[in-house]
């Protein structure tokens, strides 16, 4: 009878001199796998223009049917070397479901997952979870 | 009737056929790129090449005769090399840029590679670069993406009579476009666009919108004009995006408004919540008060022994036109109706043409009063296909055709305000009798007439009656075609007259607009109802529409923008668009079609029908039990069927012109013609502004240079406008363009689109 008790007490007592496995989360952050499916980047080239050249396929892809964009032209190549940009672009991170198929649909690299996972909003209903182009797009200069 | 065995199958066709159109019976599917069902084949593009056995080299399918006994193979070794081959050397040129391309999703290119070809590209030399041409509003060419199929070249040479469209240089360095215009809007630019098999030829308006795959389309009949073509309205979260002409009828082709001028439904100067009068100003309010107060104001009229009319635009549906009948009849207790708001009083008839192949197969052509290429564009095609296919006569009396000149046998182009004298002369002449002074004040040789008289009583002909012509001028016709055994057919305006004419939508005592605009005046009328149309736009006779407004003790209106005739109303209620309400439409053969909703209407907007049951309901009696749409289409069915008593109708004034002035024609430009065209913004770009036409010869008479800005006169009203030299204006008369909103020209007018102006050079 005092053996089992024993034991577990022995477990208890053992992680005592352990290092403790719970991270102060806010304070401090775990490392994340280098291929973690985070929030979603619309990626910028060397000149500062707009990888996305709204072709939709991510569109067309997304199982959960989060993404909605609609195309604009941009004559002058100012913001696009294709001429063509996103005029908007959301994301409803209510819905989606990080399975990373819109990484993998886009044709240009223009869409990539980071490791950041903070999607954390102020506020109830989903509105907040509503992400635009502006919100999306890497920022220039490098974040 | 040779029999022939295709990939197995054996089937009996008549001579004459081709392999692809013998496999097409079959099911056999043969990869094509400049074939088209409608166009005439050939065997350009060489993607339909099959092995027929004993013939030692690939034959082209769309242009080969199938001859008897043939052993046919369309996806042998062989025939599946020569595609992969094709495709390869399409591809070396093409720049694969399908996630920018409006095309991809719907690309015969995309999809023969991805059915055909083989995931490979040999040749990696530089593909040739040419500049994206900017076509004006309605087009973008890119010809580094054409397959050179000349579709878009054999619609312009076979349809459209030749236009500036064609094919230079030779070889690999062949270029497809125009020669000289920057800016190709051609009336029916669209069928080119739509034609192209991948994305040479784009709309510059739905340039890079959306993907037609995010697009959800709906059948539904074009409200421009009364041929009626089905249109697929492609829709994307409550707008409107793209239409398409995927079924082909009535006819293969339509008009640059169909395709084009949908833009005014998502216009971001559309309003979507009834407005209200308070002193000077027009507030918003909810819908149920907006419908409270017009009741309340309406009943407080009709129980003061005032009169209340309604007017409707010849364009909505019968539905409308049903609904609001019975409640003005039933609930107000009002005979005054009327659709006829482009002037003119005339009513819809019958005739016996029934399709536009009918028209195509006539052996020869009259056409009077109207320039059917601007009110009935896809009439005015199958017109010229058979006087260019079929080889009829065309006989044109009408002044200043912009289309139909081309293939014309006999072109009598009078004066403004000529038009039906012509037409007295011409029935004279059939008589043989002298016409000779009938013709005095027209410019119109007697020899033009006499050759048409001849012409007309060889082959039997299709007589067309515009809608420019008066009740005067129909009579005529009619005895024209009772001389010569055959029944008119009369063109309306907008796109459902003869529906709303089946409805009742029609004073029984006779009074023609006019009529009602004086009763306003007078004092009879007090309260009025327009819906859906711009009277200082569309009526011809300003004057007369802005004292019977001003006179008015209540005004509704309900309409889809602020026009003038807004400004004048006491109440504005949202009108919703004719992709957001369903309905029945009966077009001018009398073919009953139906419109579908594509998507809800915006905001507070409501159709026409549902305003009324609003007014009835609120007013205290039911029109009927009615959920729906669906609810009142049987009863409009059943007043389809039934043949209605239509009153005579007098023409007032016969059409002359004044001695000593120009005489004038005021006509819409063709991008002007439709509804709502103001609200389009490719075509406001394409006709910013209105101008004068002359005949070059009468301009240099005059001392007037093209491109001249010049002031226009009529009766003390001065118009300031650019002056164009046009060949096709008729010597001695001018042709002033209307249908701008924002340009009062009908002030000048006195109920007809005829008057004598007043032409000189605007001082600088």
């Amino acid at each position: 009878m005092v053996g089992p008790l024993l034991k577990g007490l022995r477990v208890t007592f053992g992680h005592l001199f352990k290092p403790a496995v719970t991270v102060k989360y806010p304070y401090e952050k775990r490392p994340v796998a280098e291929r973690y499916r985070g929030r979603h980047i619309l990626k910028l080239d060397e000149d500062g223009r707009e990888k996305c050249c709204a072709c939709g396929l991510c569109e067309a892809v997304c199982p959960a049917g989060a993404i909605t964009l609609y195309g604009a032209e941009d004559p002058e190549f100012k913001r696009s070397d294709v001429g063509k940009i996103a005029e908007t672009y959301e994301i409803d991170y209510a819905r989606c479901i990080f399975c990373g198929y819109c990484v993998d649909a886009c044709p240009r690299g223009a869409i990539i997952m980071t490791t950041d996972y903070e999607l954390t909003v102020p506020g109830p209903g989903r509105r907040h979870l509503y992400k635009d182009k502006d919100w999306l797009l890497e920022k220039r200069g490098g974040e | 009737m040779p029999k022939v065995v295709i990939d197995g199958i054996e089937i009996e066709v008549p001579p004459g056929t081709t392999i692809l159109n013998a496999a097409q019976r079959v099911g056999v599917e043969i990869p094509v790129f400049c074939y088209h069902p409608y166009l005439k084949p050939a065997g350009i593009c060489r993607m339909c090449l099959v092995e027929v056995k004993g013939v030692p080299r690939l034959l082209p399918a769309c242009v080969t005769e199938v001859q008897d006994g043939w052993e046919i193979y369309t996806n042998s070794d062989r025939v599946r090399d020569a595609r992969e081959w094709l495709l390869e050397f399409v591809l070396v040129n093409h720049p694969l840029e399908c996630p920018i391309c409006d095309e991809a999703g719907e690309c015969e290119l995309q999809n023969f590679v991805f059915k055909f070809g083989e995931p490979r590209k040999r040749l990696y030399d530089e593909p040739f670069k040419y500049p994206t041409r900017y076509l004006g509003p309605l087009i973008v060419h890119q010809m580094n993406r054409c397959v050179l199929c000349r579709r878009c070249v054999r619609f312009s040479d076979e349809a459209m009579g030749g236009t500036d469209w064609g094919v230079y240089e030779r070889g690999y360095r062949t270029i497809v476009g125009p020669y000289e215009s920057d800016i190709f809007a051609q009336k029916y630019t669209f069928n080119m666009e739509a034609l192209c098999p991948v994305g040479a030829i784009t709309s510059n308006i739905y340039r890079y919108k959306t993907r037609i795959w995010k697009l959800d389309f709906t059948n539904s009949v074009c409200a421009h004009c009364e041929v009626g073509c089905w249109l697929d309205l492609g829709e994307r979260n409550g707008q409107l995006l793209k239409v398409l002409h995927r079924r082909g009828y009535p006819s293969p082709w339509i008009c640059d408004k169909g395709g084009y001028g949908f833009e005014y439904v998502n216009h971001s100067e559309r309003i979507t919540v009834p407005l209200k009068r308070e002193g000077n100003r027009l507030r918003g309010v909810t819908t149920e008060e907006a419908l409270e107060y017009v009741t309340g104001r309406l009943k407080e009229l009709v129980e003061g022994g005032a009169k209340v009319a309604a007017l409707a635009s010849p364009s909505l549906t019968c539905e409308d036109y049903l609904l609001m009948g019975k409640f003005m009849r039933e609930v107000v207790g009002s005979e005054y109706l009327d659709y006829r708001l482009y002037g003119g009083n005339t009513y819809p008839e019958r005739s016996d043409v029934d399709s536009l192949e009918d028209v195509e197969k006539a052996e020869a052509y009259l056409v009077v009063g109207e320039d059917l290429s601007i009110h009935h564009p896809v009439l005015a095609l199958s017109v010229a296909k058979g006087c260019k296919e079929g080889g009829s006569s065309l006989y044109l009396v009408v002044t200043g055709d912009s289309f139909l000149f081309k293939f014309a046998t006999e072109h009598a182009n009078p004066l403004p305000g000529g038009e039906e004298k012509v037409l007295d002369a011409l029935s004279l002449a059939l008589e043989g009798k002298d016409y000779a002074s009938l013709l005095e004040e027209t410019g119109v040789t007697g020899d033009t007439v006499e050759a048409m008289a001849r012409g007309l009583q060889e082959k039997k002909p299709l007589i067309i009656g515009g809608n420019r012509l008066t009740p005067h001028g129909r009579t005529l016709l009619k005895g024209l075609g009772e001389k010569l055994g055959v029944t008119p057919l009369f063109l309306d305006w907008g796109s459902n007259s003869k529906g709303a004419f089946q409805m009742g939508f029609w004073s029984p005592g006779g009074e023609s607009v006019e009529d009602l605009l004086n009763k306003c005046v007078s004092g009879e009328i007090k309260g009025l109802f327009v819906s859906s149309v711009d009277l200082f736009r569309d009526y011809p006779n300003g004057a007369l529409v802005k004292e019977a407004l001003s006179n008015l003790d209540f005004l509704v209106v309900h309409d889809m923008f602020f026009t003038e005739t807004v400004a004048y109303s006491d109440c504005y209620l949202p009108a919703a668009s004719f992709a957001e309400d369903g309905g029945t439409v009966v077009n001018m053969f009398w073919e009953t079609q139906k419109r579908n909703r594509a998507f809800k209407p915006k905001d507070e907007s409501m159709p026409l029908w549902q305003v009324a049951l609003g007014l009835s309901r609120r007013w205290g009696c039911s029109l009927g039990d009615y959920g729906g749409i669906e609810d009142i289409t049987p009863q409009v069915k059943e007043r389809l069927s039934q043949r209605l008593e239509v009153p005579t109708t007098t023409g007032g004034v016969r059409a002359s012109h004044l001695k000593g002035d120009i005489p004038a024609l005021f006509e819409y430009p063709f991008y002007r013609a439709g509804m709502k065209t103001d609200f389009c913004n490719a075509f406001v770009q394409l006709a910013p502004e209105p101008y004068v036409t002359l005949n070059p010869e009468f301009g240099d008479e005059l001392g007037f240079k093209n491109g001249d800005i010049v002031i226009v006169e009529v009766d003390g009203n001065q118009f300031r406008m650019k002056l164009f030299f046009r060949d096709e204006v008729p010597r001695g008369g001018a042709i002033v363009s209307r249908g701008f909103s924002d340009f009062p020209i009908t002030r000048a007018l006195k109920g007809l689109w005829y008057r004598g102006i007043e032409l000189r050079a605007a001082k600088e």
